[in-house]
């Protein structure tokens, strides 16, 4: 590539350089006949005829054209042989890099097609392996969870089982225990009524009576 | 010289009858109706009795009633908590025990208390003594409170 390119710069600079000298070339002929035309203006030469001289700068410029102009085309023919050969050159050249690279890419292509090939047949191998083996795992740990839920919730059951069974008994008792004492009170209460009731007038004297001979014998009065 | 009045004392009630009519009494002597028209007409028959006796051994009467209410508030009283409201043979009974026992100098200081049961509380000069029927009473309840309770867990376990 840097073959082509460099070859066609010189080419460019080559035909430059021509046309800078034909232009060269052309601008001097054209002094050299302004000079003339001036000189035989001033009447320096009265032999030759203007006229003479007019054709003859015609011819010497004509021809200077021609030469110019040939000249030109035999630079133009060179480099249009040199363009046409290094256009070969650098067609031939081209060609070689671009089946060089045409080359490397279709290897690469073919590694790539070859290597994603086998790893999109492993694929679902290894998919399926994996989805098996998650699928086991999850499994597994499901399995393990479920059962240790299980435990957990019967375990918390039979907790929250013996804990209200053990309340109902608390309350049981305690609800006795108040029935208990309010039974207590109501015999001792009736019974002190009826007591109260049943003792005459008379049997009440001979208690206070009772009572004081009993205060005198243990020395209160 | 007191004898008859100590005699009749039976409780506080009594002593405090007495000296509201000693009272009367001492007021009209120093008033124009005179103390005769007061014996007849404001003060118990018996009390004019006694003091219409007492009074020819006496010459100062004033003198004579005073010594006579200091005599009555320097009665002692024996405390007697009872559980019914005794009848006037019934104070009589106690009073006559006491006088007995104790000497005329005592009155009965008598309080009503249903829930003794029966029995009495005695209180006398700082002694005291529960002989009410309420505490035997509490105290056997207390010794049957054991096996009532066993019957009212038998019937728990029926339940």
């Amino acid at each position: 590539m840097l073959n082509l390119e460099s070859t066609l710069i010189y080419t460019v600079i080559l035909l430059i350089v021509a046309l800078i000298l034909l232009l060269i070339a052309v601008v001097v002929g054209y002094l050299r006949l302004i000079n003339k035309y001036l000189a035989l203006k001033q009447g320096g030469d009265e032999q030759i005829d203007p006229k003479v001289l007019l054709a003859q700068a015609q011819a010497k410029s004509q021809k200077i054209l021609e030469d110019a102009y040939s000249e030109s085309k035999k630079i133009m023919a060179k480099s249009q042989e040199f363009l046409v050969r290094e256009e070969g050159e650098i067609a031939k050249e081209l060609g070689k890099t671009t089946q060089t690279y045409l080359n490397v890419y279709s290897k690469t292509l073919d590694d790539i097609n070859t290597n994603s090939t086998k790893v999109v047949q492993a694929l679902p191998n290894e998919i399926k392996t994996f989805v098996v083996t998650a699928i086991d795992d999850f499994r597994l740990s499901l399995s393990q969870e479920v059962a240790k839920v299980a435990n957990q919730t019967s375990q918390a059951l039979k907790e929250g089982y013996i804990k209200a069974q053990q309340e109902v008994e608390a309350y049981k008792k305690e609800r006795l225990r108040q029935i208990d004492e309010q039974a207590l009170k109501l015999i001792q209460e009736v019974t002190r009524k009826v007591l109260g009731k049943e003792i005459s007038l008379e049997e009440h004297e001979k208690l206070v009576l009772k009572a004081l001979e009993e205060a005198k014998r243990q020395g209160i009065l | 010289m007191y004898s008859t009045f100590l005699s009749k004392i039976r409780t506080k009630e009594d002593i405090q009858k007495l000296i509201n009519e000693i009272e009367v009494i001492l007021q009209s002597l120093y008033q124009k109706q005179g103390v005769e028209s007061v014996l007849k007409a404001q003060v118990r028959a018996w009390v004019s009795q006694a003091l219409e006796e007492d009074w020819k051994s006496a010459p100062n009467k004033e003198e004579y009633l005073i010594r006579l209410k200091e005599v009555l508030n320097g009665l002692k009283p024996l405390s007697l908590t009872i559980s019914f409201e005794p009848t006037e043979l019934s104070l009589e009974k106690l009073s006559y025990f006491v006088k007995q026992n104790l000497g005329g100098n005592i009155y009965l200081d008598i309080n009503y208390d249903p829930r003794l049961l029966a029995g009495a509380i005695i209180v006398y000069q700082g002694r005291y003594l529960d002989m009410s029927l309420k505490k035997a009473y509490e105290a056997e309840f207390e010794r049957s409170k054991v096996e009532i309770i066993k019957l009212l867990e038998k019937t728990h376990e029926r339940l």
